[in-house]
């Protein structure tokens, strides 16, 4: 990878530690070794070393007291001992080097613990006898010869080393120590480190093949920062997206996932029996005559009115049948406008007082006369109806229950939702019925006329909140358990429990959670927080709605027992079977390595925009001086200025120009409120027309972009190389700074961004000869291009087979309606970042 | 004062002798359920089918202390308003018509259960509140809610210790509360709560071993919860069934016999080593000695040397002015000396503490370290015998 800019050394030297390693003193050597040992010695089974060693207060006596010294040196595992001895080898070798090899014996082995105090001979002593055996001596150790200047560590020593220099050099440690005090002159010193370097060289020179090779790898590592700063991070970045999918692919694995449980104690489900049976389903079919007649007669009278919509006979009726039964009912009108389409509607509801209850809680029902797929919802609404007329007669509850009418599916509940709450713009009604805190919502849909054979639940909310997995939970208990009905989700008929199908429900939560849309009249309950789901008769089969309507009154009367709002169990989950899940600590590392795979290659790209190598120098105006001047000006700073500059051989700091970076990554961030502002207003039949001029934009755009920095906007200098790090450095922070964000609250969004946004991480503006710049350019902004969203909706599209008009009708509408903001996700975070590796892509034709 | 040492004696004796009674002369019960909310309607239904028994078998309202915190019968979600069922027959409504709570809802806390069994309750405090219980009464205590590794939980908000409970035990025996007691709980975990009693004539007994959890016995399907726990069940079923009146003779031991772990599908534990005679006399203790009621009178004897006689309290009394005294002349002799050196005045009548000798930095003294070690060493040495002779004879032992 040819880059203009150099690279700054590598912040550590690798020959330092090996040097590290061979100097550590006696005592320290010991303790790691028999560290190491004690370790290698656990790992066979027929002995238990630790179980020989450990330190068990009932297993001392006089033939155990070992134990009291052994206990430091045996670890239970690998990481116990490495860390251990991690910590421990700097502050012992240090101790040793201060206070001499005896001392730290004297203290290690528990002389200095106390129990064993008076045994140990006066520091005098142990002082004389360490300078007689010259223990510090025998191994090569560290001697600063000038601490002030190199450091501590800056020049080693060895045995033959410190024997070369006392012949010269008539002093002892202590002044090879503190050479100052010892009244050494400066020339002296320089001597000295002098004499050291040839005894080093000559010492590395003369070693065997074998350490030769670990050092000139070593070395070259040292005289190499292309690997640390452009490949190492390449490749960090193209491992976590890597993993971060393998991650995801791992999550259907029993090991991985859960089984689901019941957190909840107080829900009790199926504990009940279900009393709605029998004379109750006389009520159900004489509703459903009534309804039906209306039906018949609006289909006679209004021409205009489509058979699936709700009239204000129909109002009125189901508003006469709640009043019947005892109920408190009212109407609420609300209108809607998006994308050049208007919607109207009235809600009716209806509220059973709790009759022994408080009145500060409730449950709510939900039958909208049209389902989500837009179906007559008949069965629904009349079994809603009966369920109302039943439970009224129950003295149990303890909470209100409220039965929601709305006209339709997706605007109906949320006009009512934010009515409730008091949030609801001009065009929506007033509730003039209220009931307490909403604890719980179950959206009733059974479009059909025959008999049923399981129960589908939807429970995806806007923005990809999802209620609280215990309701869930319960509906399955309930379903599966006291019922006899199965239970299915995501639309997976045909469960068998293996891998690929839960992957699949997995996949299909996500797309549903990451496109944030509302799945049913339950989804606007979700940003209230309000647990809510739908749920779905599927199938042919036995079960007819008074199995459905009894499942609910379990549901109800389980929700009913609740004490608190349900906050047990987990909110952030990927279902995968209606028994098997994953929840966040799980799943959440995939999208997060994904993220951060954009924000390590930005802050690798931010370090090497600080550097310029020796070769580039020349063309560098600015920046590239630095210490060399510095060290011109002041000769007397040679000798100290040499060390820095044999460090930084081949570089040197630069100053990085980020006025035009900053403000073209911002700026085009904030162009992207453009195509957002577009695409949620204008009419509808524009949407597809806007699409299609968008992709042209998103070609076009790129490359005037990229000609206009080049040749320098006119205004300005050209752009120099830097310039394009820096842009690009600032973009993927942005990018792995929102999507990570994003993660915590919508995973699969920036899970699906994170991905088609991958490639962004490795473009870059390509340089060399013009024949093998413009084919390569050309070909990666096409490839780029396939990836841009206008072209990725497109092609979902023509997969699907929905139309675009469609699916950008839902989004706006989504947007005006629901809250929803994938929107803002697309235009304001993806598309900008797309922009910005088209845009540097696009410069190398310049 | 040999006459009076002599008398002592006798008294002693006496006492020794005299003290080996097993009458008592009534019977107290403490009922205490400790968990709120709906769905631990179980926790009531045991403790009130508890006390439907002591009550059929006699012991009245007034000697029972009903603690309920939370009111099951009026909750909304009670499907049969203003009853509580511990049976899903629903044959017997144990809320019922005569039933008295004593302590009820936020009353039932730790502190006060803790005040009301060491009566360290406020004079305005009523009787009704008050555990009346004497030294020649028997006291049963049955708990029961959700617990742990000793401890049991109270209203979600605080619990009680098994050294708590142990302790209220050994206060109310020092303040002579009682004469024996029946400690019976039933909750997960249940005989770790007893395993620190330390105070004597107490039989403990619980549903379940450390580890183990405690089982609920059956729901009621339109109560929509479970009504009774299972070891509570079967020893209700063994009281109903077996214990028909209040001289029924059946004892403790064919209570405990009648366990069945493969019923109550815990195991059940019994402790006896706290009451005099153990397993063996405790046994022979009949179920209604604690269940039942007894109105024994006892004639307060001028010559009684019993426990709680008047006769017994002024030996006490006695013995404790005699070892005062005795402190106090050692006490006084002991100051005399030391200020008789200073000066003679200070010796009055009264003693007094004058030690105004002020207290000098001290010199550290460096020479004798040597000493010290041959000390420090000798320390050791004599240890290090000591421990060789102790790990010696552990070992023969």
């Amino acid at each position: 990878m040819a880059t203009p800019a150099a690279l700054p050394p590598l912040p550590f030297n690798p020959g330092r530690v090996r040097s590290y390693l061979v100097r550590l003193p006696l005592f320290t050597r010991l303790v790691l070794l028999v560290i190491l040992a004690f370790w290698l010695l656990e790992l066979q089974t027929i002995w238990s070393v630790v179980e020989w060693g450990a330190l068990i207060p009932n297993e001392i006596n006089l033939g155990t007291m070992y134990r009291l010294n052994t206990y430091p040196i045996i670890h239970t595992g690998f990481f116990h001992a490495f860390l251990n001895a991690l910590a421990l080898t700097p502050l012992l070798e240090r101790f040793e080097a201060e206070h001499g090899t005896l001392t730290s014996i004297a203290l290690f082995v528990g002389l200095g613990l106390g129990y064993l105090k008076v045994l140990v001979p006066p520091e005098k002593v142990l002082r004389w006898i360490e300078g007689k055996l010259n223990l510090l001596g025998r191994l090569p150790h560290y001697v600063s010869v000038d601490q002030k200047t190199y450091g501590r560590d800056y020049i080693y020593n060895s045995a033959h080393l410190v024997s070369s220099v006392r012949r010269k050099f008539p002093v002892n440690n202590a002044e090879l120590r503190a050479p100052q005090q010892a009244g050494l002159s400066p020339s002296t010193r320089r001597n000295i480190r002098l004499n050291l370097l040839v005894v080093v060289d000559w010492e590395t020179s003369s070693n065997g093949s074998r350490s030769m090779a670990l050092k000139s790898a070593i070395r070259n590592l040292r005289n190499n920062p292309q690997l640390l700063f452009v490949r190492l991070p390449n490749i960090l970045s193209f491992l976590c997206i890597v993993v971060g999918v393998v991650w995801l692919l791992l999550l259907p694995l029993n090991d991985y996932s859960r089984q689901t449980y019941i957190s909840e104690n107080a829900l009790l489900p199926g504990q009940v029996h279900a009393y709605f049976t029998g004379s109750e389903q006389n009520i159900f079919r004489g509703y459903k005559k009534e309804l039906q007649a209306l039906i018949q007669e609006g289909r006679e009278n209004g021409p205009q009115n489509p058979e699936v919509e709700s009239t204000p006979a129909i109002s009125n009726k189901i508003y006469s049948i709640l009043q019947a039964a005892g109920l408190k009912v009212a109407t609420q009108k609300y209108e809607y406008t998006s994308a050049g389409i208007g919607y109207q509607g009235e809600n009716v509801y209806g509220i059973i007082h709790a009759p022994r209850g408080d009145a500060t809680e409730a449950i709510v029902l939900v039958a909208a006369w049209k389902t989500a797929d837009d179906e007559l919802n008949l069965n629904g609404v009349t079994l809603a109806l009966t369920l109302a007329r039943y439970f009224k007669r129950w003295s149990l509850w303890s909470k209100d229950i409220i039965f929601v009418f709305p006209p339709d599916s997706k605007t109906g509940t949320q006009a009512w939702i934010d009515a409730y709450h008091d949030l609801h713009p001009a065009s929506v009604q007033s509730l003039p019925l209220k009931s307490g805190a909403l604890q719980g919502a179950l959206v009733i849909e059974y479009p059909f006329e025959n008999h049923f054979h399981t129960l589908h639940i939807v429970y995806d909310g806007v923005n990809g909140q999802l209620p609280n997995l215990d309701l869930f939970n319960t509906a399955v208990a309930i379903a599966g358990g006291q019922m006899g009905i199965g239970a299915n989700l995501q639309e997976m008929w045909k469960h068998d429990d293996s891998y690929q199908d839960r992957l699949k429900t997995i996949l299909r939560g996500m797309t549903k959670q990451g496109l944030g849309y509302a799945t049913g009249a339950h989804s606007s309950f979700m940003p209230y927080h309000i647990d809510a789901i739908t749920l779905q008769p599927k199938g042919e089969g036995w079960e007819d709605e008074m199995a459905l309507g009894r499942t609910i009154e379990s549901l109800c009367r389980s929700l009913n027992n609740l004490l608190e709002h349900l906050h047990q169990s987990f909110f952030f989950y990927l279902l995968m079977q209606s028994n098997r899940f994953v929840s966040i600590g799980t799943y959440l590392p995939s999208a997060m390595l994904i993220a951060g795979n954009f924000t390590i290659m930005a802050i690798a790209l931010w370090m090497r925009t600080g550097y310029y190598s020796d070769s580039n120098k020349p063309s560098v105006p600015a920046g590239s001086e630095g210490p060399k001047s510095k060290s011109d000006q002041k000769p007397d700073l040679v000798a100290q200025k040499e060390v820095t500059e044999t460090k930084t051989v081949g570089s040197a700091v630069a100053e990085r120009v980020l006025a035009l970076p900053l403000s073209l990554v911002s700026g085009l961030h904030l162009l992207g409120l453009v195509p957002l502002w577009t695409f949620n207003t204008i009419f509808h039949q524009y949407f597809t027309a806007a699409t299609y001029i968008f992709v042209v934009v998103d070609i076009v755009l790129p490359l005037i972009l990229a000609a206009l920095l080049s040749n320098g906007l006119g205004i300005a200098r050209p752009i120099v190389p830097q310039q394009y790090l820096l842009i690009k450095s600032f973009a993927l922070l942005l990018l792995g700074l929102s999507l990570s964000t994003l993660a915590t609250l919508n995973f699969s969004l920036s899970f699906m961004i994170g991905l088609l946004c991958a490639p962004l991480s490795f473009i870059t503006r390509i340089q060399g000869p013009a024949a093998v710049r413009y084919p390569i350019s050309i070909l990666g902004l096409a490839l780029l291009n396939l990836l841009s969203p206008p072209a990725v909706l497109i092609g979902v599209c023509w997969y699907t087979g929905v139309p675009i008009e469609t699916v950008l009708t839902q989004a706006a509408f989504g947007w005006d309606v629901w809250g929803m903001w994938t929107q803002v996700v697309v235009w304001c975070v993806w598309w900008p970042a797309w922009l910005i590796g088209c845009v540097l892509l696009g410069s190398s034709m310049f | 004062m040999a006459i009076l040492l002599r008398l002592l004696q006798a008294l002693a004796l006496l006492l020794f002798f005299g003290g080996a009674t097993a009458e008592h002369t009534s019977n107290w019960a403490v009922l205490v359920s400790t968990s709120r909310f709906w769905f631990n309607y179980r926790h009531l239904a045991n403790v009130l089918s508890l006390y439907r028994t002591v009550k059929r078998l006699g012991i009245p309202d007034s000697q029972i202390i009903l603690m309920l915190p939370d009111d099951m019968a009026c909750n909304p979600r009670n499907a049969f308003p203003g009853t509580v069922y511990s049976n899903a027959d629903r044959a017997v409504d144990l809320y019922g018509d005569n039933i008295e709570v004593d302590y009820r809802g936020y009353e039932v806390t730790v502190e006060n259960f803790i005040r009301l069994l060491t009566d360290r309750l406020d004079e305005d405090v009523p009787r009704s509140k008050r555990l009346g219980s004497d030294a020649g009464s028997n006291v049963l205590v049955y708990m029961t809610g959700h617990g742990g590794d000793q401890f049991l939980k109270f209203q979600d908000a605080e619990e009680i210790g098994a050294w708590d409970l142990a302790d209220a035990f050994g206060q109310m025996w020092e303040k002579k509360r009682y004469h024996e007691l029946l400690f019976m709980i039933d909750t997960c975990q249940a005989n770790t709560m007893y395993t620190h009693f330390y105070s004597p004539n107490i039989v403990a007994t619980g549903s379940s071993e450390l580890d183990q959890s405690s089982y609920s016995h059956h729901a009621d399907n339109d109560v929509g919860v479970a009504v009774i726990d299972r070891w509570t069940y079967y020893v209700l079923e063994f009281l109903e069934t077996q214990v028909t009146s209040a001289n029924s003779k059946l004892t403790l031991g064919d209570l405990f016999d009648s366990y069945d772990m493969s019923k109550i599908h815990s195991q059940p534990g019994v402790r006896w080593d706290l009451f005099p005679g153990a397993e063996q006399e405790g046994r022979l203790r009949t179920v209604v000695d604690f269940f039942g009621n007894v109105q024994n009178v006892e004639i307060e004897n001028a010559n009684a040397t019993d426990p709680g006689s008047l006769k017994e309290d002024l030996a006490e009394i006695a013995r404790l002015v005699e070892k005062w005294r005795k402190r106090d002349e050692e006490y006084s002799a002991i100051i005399g000396n030391s200020s008789q050196s200073q000066s003679e005045d200070a010796q009055s009548s009264t003693v007094h503490l004058k030690s105004k000798k002020t207290v000098g930095p001290t010199k550290m003294a460096e020479d004798s370290s040597w000493g010290k070690r041959l000390v420090g060493l000798s320390v050791v040495g004599a240890c290090t015998a000591v421990w060789v002779a102790g790990s010696i004879l552990g070992r023969s032992a």
